[in-house]
């Protein structure tokens, strides 16, 4: 099918559409036009994302000392938290992120270490300077030992306002159009049904049943299924994205 | 290299001085149709709980603490000083006659006199106490509810949803065996929750979970939803109380659990789409 770059002279807006039909009925798109759209300069876009990859060596975490926990009553549970710093946020604003743990997309909240039932899990933090790691660990009765684990963040921008009075313009070094929504010095989020950096999702990605929780990512990997779960659920496909 | 342009073959491309692939419209790249701001407060429900017994003792009566009064008879070895008379036959000689007089006399004084005797009278004594050994029990729970946080323009039909929350619990629900239930969510912090979020878990022994709360953002058509789910199975607290009484065996001592927590969040939702 044609794809048709259009810049209009009057208002300056640029959009490329699929087909060839006359650029007047796009010029401000209707929510089922939307689809039609591969660019438009009214729409936001996701670009310019921050990638960092980064291994935090969470500390050790003995257990109480008390030895009778099971009998009696002295149970003595300790439970803490704690952040990481990953890393410096270049955006220098909050914005959503895509977090993976290892190899597997992450929901806040994962356990990223078990010992016997003592637990640490964790959830990714954005600040407008930093991008964090928070860490909330429970022991029982077994001490966690120090752990290495990696995590990679795609941090998007989201590229809101029109920036400038450029129309379109190309140059040796630079392509811009749509007063800087679409420009060469960004990185967009595309679509990748091969070999995808990441997915994205619009459903749930995590069930829980008879006290038992399963996750299965957008990818359809499950990297996590407590054998206390009594459920059915098999997850929604999510669209693979490359960075 | 320079960047570059390129319209052929009905594909329309853009390249960075690297030649890198900026945009593609054979690899789409997604918009923003719309970003959501909502917030809700959310109350995870206690789930039901009792209490089980785990066990009866008896508690030696010298360390229950238990006495009652008994009339009591003993058999006890008594001395008592004992005032008696005796008729003695006592003979006297005159020394002027020389005749010897005899005859009877009574002679008075007190003297030891032991023996066993029955000795009966109430007595506090220490008796065998009741113990009882209870836990607490949580009754199993499933329970989801659905929020609607916005609803996008007819026909959008997004694709994909990137969501930021800022999540405080302001209570926590917790189980006497572990204490309030874990959660990684950071209170009073902007976190990614795409997808599913696990609010709270609690484990038991062999370390898989007997609770587990989560949250869930999802589209609905063009509508945007939260879900929170919970579930969890019974669990009979591993912490036994005892209690112990003298009469009987004491009942409905052991503290229950409160499972309830409450939950006020914050979203900042990108709606997002691809071109189809």
């Amino acid at each position: 099918m044609a794809r048709t770059l259009h810049a209009d002279g009057s208002n300056g807006k640029v959009y490329i559409y699929k087909g060839d039909a006359d650029p007047a009925i796009y010029a401000t798109p209707l929510p089922a036009q939307l689809g039609n759209l591969h660019f438009h300069s009214d729409l936001s876009y996701l670009g310019n994302t921050q990638v960092l990859e980064a291994t935090v060596t969470h500390p050790e975490r003995v257990r109480s000392s008390s030895s009778s926990k099971w009998s009696g009553t002295t149970y003595r549970t300790r439970q803490g938290t704690q952040s990481f710093v990953l890393g410096t946020n270049t955006l220098g604003t909050i914005r959503p992120a895509v977090a993976f743990f290892g190899d597997a997309q992450m929901p806040a909240g994962t356990v990223v270490h078990k010992v016997g039932q003592s637990v640490r899990a964790v959830s990714l933090i954005v600040t407008a300077d930093e991008i964090k790691i928070f860490e909330n660990w429970l022991t029982f009765d077994d001490t966690l030992p120090a752990v290495s684990q990696t995590y990679r963040i795609f941090l998007f921008q989201t590229l809101f306002n029109a920036s400038g009075n450029t129309s379109i313009a190309i140059s040796p070094g630079t392509f811009t159009a749509g007063f800087g929504k679409l420009s060469t010095s960004y990185r967009y989020l595309r679509r990748a049904d091969i070999s995808p950096d990441a997915f994205v999702t619009s459903a749930p990605t995590a069930d829980v049943q008879g006290g038992g929780i399963k996750v299965v990512l957008p990818d359809g990997t499950i990297p996590s299924q407590s054998a206390t779960y009594t459920g059915t659920f098999t997850g929604t496909p999510g669209t693979g994205v490359r960075i | 290299m320079t960047a570059s342009f390129e319209a052929a073959n009905n594909v329309i491309r853009v390249r960075d001085t690297n030649g890198a692939v900026v945009f593609d419209t054979g690899t789409p790249m997604p918009h923003i149709a719309q970003a959501i701001t909502a917030t809700l407060d959310h109350s995870f429900a206690a789930s039901p709980t009792s209490r089980v017994v785990r066990g009866y003792n008896q508690t030696p009566a010298f360390t229950s603490g238990c006495r009652e009064l008994q009339y009591i008879c003993n058999q006890e070895y008594v001395c008592r000083s004992v005032y008696v008379c005796r008729q003695e036959y006592q003979c006297t000689r005159d020394p002027w006659t020389q005749q010897t007089t005899c005859r009877y006399v009574t002679v008075c004084g007190y003297e030891q006199q032991c023996g066993y005797e029955n000795v009966c009278g109430n007595e506090w004594v220490d008796v065998e106490g009741y113990e009882t050994f209870e836990s607490a029990r949580v009754a199993a729970r499933e329970h989801e509810q659905t929020y609607t946080l916005g609803t996008l323009s007819t026909g959008t039909n997004p694709d994909f949803l990137l969501v930021l929350i800022n999540a405080s619990r302001t209570r926590s629900g917790g189980q006497q065996d572990y204490g309030i239930f874990i959660s990684a969510i950071p209170a009073s912090e902007t976190i990614c929750a795409n997808g599913s979020t696990i609010l709270e878990t609690a484990f038991q022994p062999n370390g898989d979970p007997w609770l587990s709360r989560i949250l869930s953002v999802f589209l609905e058509g063009d509508t945007v939803k939260a879900q929170f789910s919970h579930s969890n199975r019974e669990y009979t607290s591993a912490k036994a109380h005892s209690s112990m009484a003298c009469v009987t065996y004491p009942s409905n001592f052991a503290p229950l659990d409160d499972t309830r927590s409450d939950w006020k969040i914050d979203f900042e939702i990108y709606t997002g789409k691809f071109t189809t």
